[in-house]
């Protein structure tokens, strides 16, 4: 089994991509890594229940998550997570990147 | 043999954030030791520009600049580049006006992972 991280850069409002993710990730493991708007998948329980639902690890960037004025310490079933870690997720812990 | 990240940057500076999650993330990779590729095409050829001098915003050309020299590799496409009147000599000394089939198939061939950086 394959471990897939996708990473998205956009609103969930501007494009959800749950279901590309889901067509895309087949039986793999994933994890989902969110830059920039795409904090607001976390932000909005809604759109994180689904992820957690579907079993996808999440990993949120803190900056990210501050520079919009939420809370960058603790989300439920959310790791916040600094550039380093980033880097550790795409270049050791995931077999495959896929940008969306 | 370091292990190499390759990021392809398809926004412009100011105007997105793309270029600068391109610079954090680059700059946290060279710091572990990997090895760190960008390509940039589309808007993202105006990054390299020599001379940028914005106001309000990070400066991405002097971020680069301060990355290439901790070993980053920076290419751009030649033809968004003339289609944005970015000619050679232009570009901030060190980075290259280069070609999607030559530089990136380069950087794709010996990178572990390949990250997309645009809108």
């Amino acid at each position: 089994m394959t471990n897939v991280l996708f990473t998205l850069l956009k609103s969930p409002f501007e494009i959800n991509e749950l279901r590309t993710m889901e067509v895309l990730a087949k039986e793999n493991n994933r994890g989902v890594l969110l830059f920039q708007d795409a904090v607001y998948y976390v932000t909005m329980e809604r759109f994180r229940t689904e992820l957690l639902s579907n079993k996808y690890a999440i990993f949120a960037l803190r900056d990210e998550l501050a520079a919009r004025g939420f809370d960058n310490t603790s989300i439920e079933g959310v790791e916040i997570i600094d550039y380093d870690r980033a880097v550790d997720l795409i270049m050791e812990e995931y077999d495959r990147v896929v940008s969306l | 043999m370091a292990k190499e990240l390759t990021i392809l940057l398809n926004s412009g500076p100011m105007m997105c954030m793309e270029p600068n999650t391109a610079v954090k993330l680059a700059d946290a990779a060279l710091k572990k030791g990997y090895g760190v590729n960008l390509f940039c095409y589309g808007e993202g050829v105006l990054s390299i520009k020599k001379g940028q001098a914005p106001k309000r915003f990070p400066n991405v050309g002097e971020d680069l600049t301060v990355l290439m020299d901790k070993g980053l590799n920076i290419a751009v496409c030649e033809t968004c580049s003339h289609a944005r009147g970015l000619h050679p000599g232009e570009e901030i000394e060190g980075m290259k006006i280069g070609s999607l089939t030559k530089d990136l198939v380069q950087y794709l061939d010996r990178t572990h992972a390949f990250i997309t950086l645009g809108r």
